[in-house]
């Protein structure tokens, strides 16, 4: 029976691979290159969610450039390996127009890549510092740098009045590279003291003892950058063993659920988020996007699942080709930050945009996530940060704040 | 059909992986040496070539030696040769069991070391956007072909070096002492020195062969070499057959081809949860099947060396 | 000392998860990789019961123990004992396959979002300036419970004798017609249970997502050789000491250097004490010379 099915399997694949060709009746296709298996597996069912959102609200205004919008996904394993060989699939057996979807590891494995195929590429959710200088070309940054997420984190330890801190961090690259970054900008341009510096690897069975080591070390404070799945059972923890009269500051990835409901139930409990936000305020691209979000998740979208930056790419990268009014790489990805910036009429909906654009008019695209104004290296002008706190169970944003411009980008 | 570039991926990265194998099945295969420690080798040849090759200050790392990629490349294949030779000299005074667990946790220690001395390696960060022989001669479009040319020739390369060690008077004593160690011994063989000598083989082998890989992924990272890598290699020279000359290359073309024809599947986005478990479970069965219909693997080392090397597959680990 | 304490904690739960690896090691003569697998599946089947159903975790605790167990039994009847003539080798690679397989099977059921236990059991306590929380004890407390069942199943009664006499010597106990059939049965019920019940300690005191089966191995492979494979005895001591060790060490090592500590040491132990920590006459199964 085992046998049969895999037989199946074998005849299904070669009836894929049989498509291609390039004729215009062909839908267009948006490339999805995600982790989802691996260390970014927990992550990977909300951002194909919104990936969906995003590509039903292309096809459901008349598609783009008359034709439908198909997303085409593929699984890295959350592995460079893996993101090499999807993008390969992507492009050369399914021959995507667009890119989105892809972490900061896998974007730097394919990024050489992508510019010589010409493929527009958006990566949402690349925290990664190396993208601070190296796109614009294909390659657009939708999410603050780990670079801003550090220095806010450094910021707002200063602003309440923490001399010294202490930092758990797990060791990955999203986790380690704000910080780092946090480091530097604490110790060496606000004056405070890093009192314990406790860097672990994931998947431990607990994590009693960092906790107490970062606990016990007479901080003001404790700097927690870690995954969220790490991030329950160190939060956990921290309220069992009756650490729950030290402040947090804690970094985007934990600005889940599961992290607001441990914090939530600690009386007088000090826990802040000070990171990448959602641009919630007054915002239609916003409001037009959560019901619909949830109506196919079944949850509210969160920051700390990076949902919503999935949703802006693919709506960006649709009119970005409406605009170009063809899927030629090089005229899409000259077109993005045509749509992103101004000046133009701003949008906030892929319709709306398309009923601008058609009219001839230039349009200046806000997403869900921020203004979207990008800069010569296709990274964010101002990324929304905020300090989220816990009320009532659940994350709610209590100030936006800017970057303070005295605070500077640690040279590596 | 599908456009063939894709298929020249696919058999670049099984040739990369056939010819890892092959150098396992050397070790593992004829030495005994039950190797779960390949990922660490591979680490340490691509990362001494990455860094004996950097030529930018504005990296930021410690050293910036910016060798060139002739005299990089043949040094971390000596390089490795050394971590190899550092591995085996505690390593090999144990067996089966116990010599799997000491070279995974060496692989484990490599890696390690690669996240924590960021001033040397880039830890998490690593480096991307590397120089690749001969590409600024062809098209970037064409470079595909030119890497699937440059690794098809070293996969010749290791088989004929391979075959020369399986083949020759080395290779039997070698076996013979895989298969009954007390004879060789008695036989005035010394089997430590041998095994000792055939890691550091297999390592200048592995180190020579991880700028290939690099080549392929165009990227670094200490999360390259996780211990998945190793189970990839004794997959594939467990399916082509452990102890035959060819076993590792043949084994390794059916895992990756079938593995990437897997990808291939299209199913509704709805059912990604079914989607994403496809592959690892026919990659699963594939090995299952293979091993309960031909438990000598594909090719067995008694059709690879005709009827001298018996059959082996009963022997049971002590 | 608070972190001695930390220490048992993570020993224990270490000890139950390799108890099962060890036992099959014992009588089977094979590295199950897929165990670590089962612990997986232990976890998703409890958090599951718990957090989707709302019941006791106690309930949800023994319901997949004893699923798991089941299972255990039925994956070593179609994968395991087919190739078991082929020996060791053969075994080891099939049980890598049969991992694969699991892996799949708990990303379609189960997906790959992170679970948690909403349990938490409450109660802190400082005892003598340490702190000790009402979850500690009990998981150390079912952790000691259940090896000493093991232990009086195993010496008192005429099943579990019969499971001592095939570890010992498989084919005496063969010859002497101990039921060999249910013997093996009932290993890989123990063995896989026993992963099962780790898999929940751990789900409780962390989360549970796909990859822990993966996570956890490693850890479950050094407790097992530095038990010294063959000893259930040897085994707990290597889990509760690696426990110690690696939460002590968070003390007194730089903490990014602890893996790179951790497996030296590890390798240490090993060429200094190839027999492992506590057998004494099994030196030459171990060393070449």
């Amino acid at each position: 029976m085992k046998r049969v099915i895999a037989l199946l399997c074998l005849f299904g694949l070669v009836a894929a691979a049989c498509g291609g060709g390039d004729d215009s009746d062909e839908p267009i296709k948006f490339g999805f290159l995600n982790g989802q298996t691996g260390d970014y597996g927990p992550w990977g069912a909300w951002a194909l969610w919104a990936a969906e959102v995003a590509v039903e609200e292309l096809n459901a205004a008349g598609g783009v450039l008359g034709r439908t919008v198909e997303l085409v996904v593929e699984d890295n394993g959350s592995t460079p390996e893996g993101a090499v060989s999807g993008y390969a699939e992507l492009t050369d057996v399914d021959g995507i127009d667009a890119l989105g979807g892809i972490e900061s590891d896998g974007m730097l494995a394919v990024f050489d890549t992508v510019h010589e195929q010409q493929l527009p590429t958006i990566c949402s959710t690349c925290g990664t510092t190396e993208l601070d200088t190296t796109g614009g070309d294909y390659v657009f940054r939708i999410i603050g740098s780990d670079t801003d997420n550090g220095i806010i984190g450094a910021q707002v330890a200063r602003d309440e009045g923490y001399d010294n801190v202490a930092m758990l961090v797990e060791l990955s690259e999203g986790t380690i590279s704000p910080a780092d970054v946090f480091k530097t900008v604490f110790t060496e341009q606000i004056g405070g003291t890093i009192t314990e510096d406790v860097r672990f690897d994931a998947g431990r069975s607990s994590y009693s003892a960092e906790v107490a080591r970062a606990f016990d070390s007479g901080a003001d404070a404790v700097y927690i950058s870690v995954g969220f799945e790490t991030g329950v059972p160190i939060l956990n923890e921290w309220k069992r063993r009756g650490y729950s009269d030290v402040p947090l500051i804690l970094t985007t990835d934990l600005l889940s659920p599961d992290i607001a409901a441990v914090v939530g139930e600690v009386e007088g409990a000090s826990a802040v988020v000070a990171a990448a936000a959602y641009d919630t305020e007054g915002n239609p691209a916003w409001d037009a996007y959560v019901p619909r979000f949830e109506a196919k998740a079944g949850d509210p979208p969160e920051i700390g699942f990076y949902d919503a930056w999935q949703y802006d790419q693919y709506i960006i990268l649709g009119l970005a080709m409406e605009k170009a009014g063809t899927t030629d790489g090089a005229a899409v990805a000259a077109a993005i930050p045509q749509i992103t910036n101004p000046p133009g009429v701003e949008v906030f909906t892929y319709a709306s945009g398309l009923a601008e654009l058609q009219a001839g008019n230039e349009i200046d695209y806000h997403g869900t996530t921020s203004n979207m104004n990008l800069n010569a290296v296709g990274n964010l002008q101002s990324p929304v940060m905020a300090v989220s706190a816990v009320t009532d169970g659940s994350w709610q944003v209590r100030d936006y704040v800017e970057l303070d411009p005295t605070l500077e980008k640690p040279s590596s | 059909m599908t456009n063939p570039v894709f298929w020249v991926g696919v058999l670049t990265l099984a040739l990369i992986y056939g010819s890892l194998a092959m150098v396992l099945n050397v070790e593992s295969g004829w030495g005994g040496m039950w190797d779960l420690g390949v990922a660490g080798l591979l680490a340490s040849g691509a990362y001494c070539y990455i860094i004996l090759g950097i030529d930018d200050p504005d990296l930021g790392t410690r050293f910036v030696p910016g060798l060139p990629m002739w005299l990089a490349w043949p040094l971390a294949a000596a390089f490795t040769g050394l971590v190899a030779l550092a591995i085996a000299l505690p390593s090999l005074r144990l067996r089966r069991e116990y010599f799997l667990i000491t070279t995974l946790a060496f692989a484990e220690i490599i890696r390690q070391i690669a996240v924590i001395q960021a001033d040397l390696t880039r830890g998490t960060t690593g480096f991307s956007s590397l120089d690749r022989p001969f590409d600024t001669l062809v098209e970037p479009r064409d470079y595909n072909y030119v890497l699937l040319g440059i690794v098809a020739f070293a996969a010749l390369v290791v088989y004929l070096i391979t075959r020369r060690i399986g083949t020759s008077a080395y290779g039997r004593t070698l076996r013979a002492a895989r298969d009954n160690e007390a004879l060789a011994l008695a036989l005035g063989k010394r089997v430590n020195r041998m095994r000792i000598k055939t890691f550091v083989v297999a390592g200048v082998l592995i180190g020579a062969i991880a700028p290939l890989y690099l080549f392929y992924i165009r990227a670094i990272t200490p999360q390259l070499f996780a211990p998945g890598i190793t189970f990839t290699i004794w997959t594939a020279l467990v399916i082509g057959g452990i102890g035959s000359i060819r076993g590792g290359l043949v084994g390794a073309v059916v895992l990756i081809v079938f593995t990437e024809a897997v990808g291939l599947i299209e199913v509704d986005p709805q059912y990604i949860n079914i989607l994403v478990s496809i592959e690892p479970f026919l990659v699963g069965l594939l090995l299952v099947l293979v091993l309960r219909f031909r438990p000598d693997g594909l090719i067995s080392e008694r059709n690879a060396f005709g009827t001298r090397a018996g059959r082996r597959a009963r022997r049971v680990p002590a | 000392m608070q972190n001695i304490v930390f220490g048992i904690v993570t020993g224990s739960t270490l000890a139950v998860a390799t108890i099962g690896f060890a036992m099959v090691y014992r009588t089977e003569n094979f590295l199950n990789i897929a165990h670590a697998q089962m612990m997986a599946l232990g976890g998703f089947i409890g958090v599951v019961l718990v957090d989707s159903y709302g019941w006791n975790i106690f309930a949800a605790g023994a319901v997949t123990v004893v699923s798991v167990g089941a299972l255990g039994v039925v994956v070593a009847a179609v994968f395991f004992r087919p190739v078991r003539h082929l020996g060791g080798t053969v075994l080891l690679f099939t049980s890598i396959g049969v991992s694969l397989m699991l892996y799949a099977v708990i990303i379609a059921l189960f997906s790959t979002q992170a679970r948690f236990y909403p349990v938490g059991f409450g109660g802190r306590y400082e005892i003598a300036g340490v702190n000790v929380l009402t979850a500690d004890l009990v998981i150390v407390g079912l952790a000691f419970a259940s090896i000493i069942a093991l232990q009086v199943f195993l010496n008192g009664t005429g099943l579990g004798r019969a499971v001592r006499a095939t570890a010992s010597n498989g084919e005496l106990a063969r010859v002497r017609g101990v039921p060999v059939g249910r013997v093996s049965n009932t290993i890989w019920f123990i063995s896989s249970a026993f992963g099962a019940m780790a898999g929940v300690m751990i789900g409780v005191l962390s989360s549970v997502n796909a990859e822990i089966g993966w996570h956890h191995i490693l850890t479950v492979l050094a407790a097992a050789v530095l038990g010294g494979l063959r000893s259930i005895s040897g085994v707990i001591v290597a889990g509760l000491l690696l426990g110690i060790v690696m939460d002590v060490s968070v003390l007194y090592i730089p903490s990014a250097y602890r893996p790179v500590v951790a497996f030296g040491v590890l390798v240490a132990v090993l060429v200094l004490r190839p027999e492992g920590l506590l057998a004494v006459q099994r030196r030459k199964e171990a060393a070449v010379t």
